[in-house]
């Protein structure tokens, strides 16, 4: 019974250790100011998710850190940005991974979102890697446009579930496009 | 033209040292305040009137709808207006006939509450990049005043009741911040209860501003305190006033407080930046063209402006 226990609890404890965002890296465009990066910062500072902010005002590039077991939402951190007057040039996320095989246009689902992996090469993730968005809206739209052509899939073009994916994003409403 | 421009970027250039700025004292830029953030803008000018201090305050607060859209709400007082016209206002020549002659410009009055302004900025148009950005928006106000404002140049700052609008296009480029307004004021006559009233021309306002980052030369924490310099270019034009009793037009005899007239001023200001919050504004106006005749030069300006961000 206690290796049992044990087991469980070790499980959990896995889970919680291995899969999820752990931090991000949000470039913001148009910022030119202190000011302008102060209202970025006491934005992002709002959501429940963030733990901790540090700034590198020279370049606008906020560099966060999740609280561990909280759900992240990455459109959440662009509408905060939006909202204090800017927009994200480039979203990189760190996500641990626990085991996991990626191809191109493979979809991973993860806490009620699609994460639909573009541009990338049949590889095995089982560390901690950065997830580059490359969702409009989430990067310039430069590389947005470039790694629309790497897939014909319909779902890049609205982030939603499109006749393209049906089968795999039924019951999920958000499709994020992520290049490694 | 080209060639003016390419000096101006070329000025802006070899100064060479960090970011430019859009915070303008003397107009506002086409950016919006951040989303849910309130911010409070305490303003003074002051000028002196022959040995009178003459001075201006207004309390202006923000609130962010969204990412596009300000509402502001200013109220405004000053010591520039008596209660009411003069009871000399109208005069009567030899012929027992009512003129009207001079603007009572040289009066000592007390300090009055003046107007309410209620307005909006919608940011419609942003394009961001690397340390730069262009954005465009439309603004418009809508102002109660009941200050007996005996003067041609209308305005939107408690001297009339009326409405306005306009166009703000700002352009950031690294070290130069660029921004041009071209707006227009609608103002509605200034009627008393004997049925004396006054009825004023629109105005076309316009405005080109630059600004840049001073210090520090690069950015490091949001406690540094930051230091901007600004070049503001104010133009005015306006038409002329008129006067009546009952609908019936009164004569006035022309002075330049009375007739059409345009004028350029030059705004030049020092902006500190505390704590990337607290902002003050250090600023004088001075006129390159012609004059505006509803106040003195130099005008000094003070303004602190704070954001709370809900």
């Amino acid at each position: 019974m206690k290796k049992l226990i044990i087991l469980f609890v070790s499980f959990i404890l896995s889970n919680n250790v291995f899969a999820g965002f752990v931090g991000a890296k949000v470039k913001v465009t148009g910022v030119t100011c202190s000011m302008c990066s102060n209202s970025v910062n006491k934005a992002l500072s709002s959501l429940s998710f963030i733990d901790k902010i540090d700034v590198d005002l020279e370049n606008a590039v906020f560099i966060l850190s999740f609280k561990p077991g909280e759900k992240v939402v990455m459109d959440e951190i662009r509408k905060k940005v939006e909202g204090a007057g800017f927009s994200v040039g480039e979203l990189t996320a760190d996500f641990a991974f626990d085991s996991l095989q990626v191809e191109n246009d493979y979809h991973y689902t993860f806490e009620n979102n699609i994460y639909h992996f573009v541009g990338v090469k049949n590889q095995y993730l089982n560390k901690t890697v950065s997830l580059k968005f490359v969702d409009k809206g989430l990067t310039s739209s430069k590389e947005y446009k470039k790694y629309s052509n790497m897939t014909n899939l319909k779902c890049i073009k609205t982030g939603k579930p499109e006749t393209c994916c049906n089968k795999v994003s039924a019951g999920y409403s958000r499709i994020y496009h992520v290049t490694l | 033209m080209k060639k003016i421009v390419r000096v101006i970027i070329f000025a802006f250039g070899c100064t060479n040292i960090g970011l430019a700025q859009e915070l303008y004292p003397n107009s506002e830029p086409a950016s919006i305040i951040p989303k849910n953030a309130v911010g409070v803008r305490l303003m003074n000018e002051a000028y002196n009137n022959g040995g009178n201090l003459r001075s201006w305050n207004g309390a202006m607060f923000m609130y962010g709808i969204s990412s596009k859209l300000m509402l502001n709400a200013m109220i405004t007082g000053s010591n520039h207006h008596a209660k009411t016209l003069p009871a000399n206002f109208v005069k009567q020549d030899t012929g027992q006939q009512p003129y009207v002659l001079s603007a009572s410009a040289a009066n000592k009055y007390s300090y009055l509450f003046e107007a309410v302004n209620l307005g909006f900025r919608y940011r419609f148009l942003n394009l961001d990049g690397d340390h730069r950005h262009f954005r465009t928006a439309l603004y418009g106000n809508g102002v109660y005043s009941s200050r007996p404002h005996d003067e041609a140049e209308v305005t939107l700052m408690g001297d009339n009741r009326g409405i306005g609008g306009g166009v703000i296009s700002t352009v950031l480029i690294k070290k130069l911040a660029v921004s041009i307004t071209g707006g227009m004021v609608k103002p509605f006559a200034y009627q008393e209860s004997s049925g004396l009233a006054i009825n004023y021309g629109n105005a076309f306002n316009y405005s080109l501003s630059f600004g840049y980052l001073l210090y520090p030369f690069k950015y490091k924490n949001f406690n540094e305190t930051n230091v901007n310099l600004y070049a503001e270019v104010i133009g005015k034009s306006y038409d002329g006033l008129s006067v009546s009793k009952d609908g019936n037009a009164i004569p006035v005899i022309a002075n330049k407080g009375f007739t059409p007239g345009q004028y350029i001023e030059f705004r030049p200001a020092l902006q500190f930046i505390i704590k990337s919050n607290l902002r003050i504004d250090l600023a004088t106006s001075v006129p390159i063209l012609n004059r505006s005749y509803i106040r003195k030069y130099p005008l000094y300006q003070v303004n602190l402006q704070y954001y709370f961000f809900l």
